[in-house]
């Protein structure tokens, strides 16, 4: 029902099971990342931008994305930012096609792009890793 | 005069664990630091206590903290920033130690678990 159940369900196909996730904003308990679960991503929505056009506010519209890939150490975090930076260059679409997500508004997505932030962090509450990606989205938002 | 009493009733020491230290390799992150079983496996005979446990949602994670209080015969080679491990897997940070009174008798160490209390 909306771009977001689109883009977790494109980037857990593209990484298999290498890491459960897609989760908004945090890694729940029963998932917690530790020796035996060392993997797993969080997304949160920084930025939706709308297009504007004369006739007023277009469906056309901008997403920023932030990723969380968590890891019990930070090769784990590395592997799963890489394994998922790997899936949204895949899955990006080229040439002018659009691509369609699965959730069931069919979502249709112009465009993925990483952005600039790479940033590593430390859970001092977990002792775990994360690396963190943006991305921006670019689809018609179907409201 | 109070008479010390250092003692303890071996029966209590009823669990195995055994100590994990740093160790320090090189992998995709760089240089980074694991824990492990040393040669040989330094193990000692416990009583484990859980003290409390705790939710702490932080850094887009919901985590559980366990702490615990882990009496065994002394021996210094189990001290704080190690880790132990017990019989299932379970792995606690050592945060503390005890040597008490220091008499070099037996110790108590204060533990962290992570993700343990589910």
């Amino acid at each position: 029902m909306s771009i977001e159940q689109g883009l977790v369900s494109l980037i857990q196909s593209g990484i298999g099971s290498l890491a459960p996730g897609g989760y908004a904003a945090t890694v729940p308990e029963t998932n917690q990342v530790t020796a035996a679960n060392p993997k797993a991503w969080t997304y949160r929505t920084i930025i939706s931008m709308p297009t504007y056009v004369l006739e007023g506010e277009d469906l056309l519209t901008e997403l920023e994305l932030q990723i969380d890939c968590h890891g019990y150490t930070m090769d784990d975090a590395i592997l799963l930012a890489k394994a998922i930076k790997s899936a949204l260059r895949a899955a990006a679409p080229t040439g002018g096609n659009a691509l369609v997500l699965s959730d069931p508004d069919n979502t249709v997505v112009q465009g993925i792009f990483r952005r600039a932030p790479h940033l590593d962090g430390y859970s001092d509450a977990n002792r775990t890793y994360v690396r963190t990606l943006e991305y921006l989205v670019t689809y018609y938002d179907q409201q | 005069m109070e008479r010390l009493n250092i003692g303890i009733n071996p029966g209590r020491l009823r669990h195995t664990i055994t100590l994990l230290e740093p160790q320090t390799t090189v992998g995709v992150s760089g240089v980074e630091t694991t824990f492990a079983p040393g040669s040989p496996p330094v193990t000692a005979l416990a009583e484990i206590k859980y003290v409390r446990g705790v939710d702490v949602i932080k850094s887009g994670q919901v985590v559980s903290q366990t702490y615990l209080s882990v009496t065994i015969r002394y021996n210094p080679a189990f001290a704080a920033g190690k880790r132990i491990q017990k019989w299932d897997g379970e792995q606690f940070i050592i945060q503390a130690v005890e040597n008490v009174r220091e008499m070099n008798a037996y110790m108590v160490l204060t533990c962290l678990g992570l993700g343990l209390n589910n």
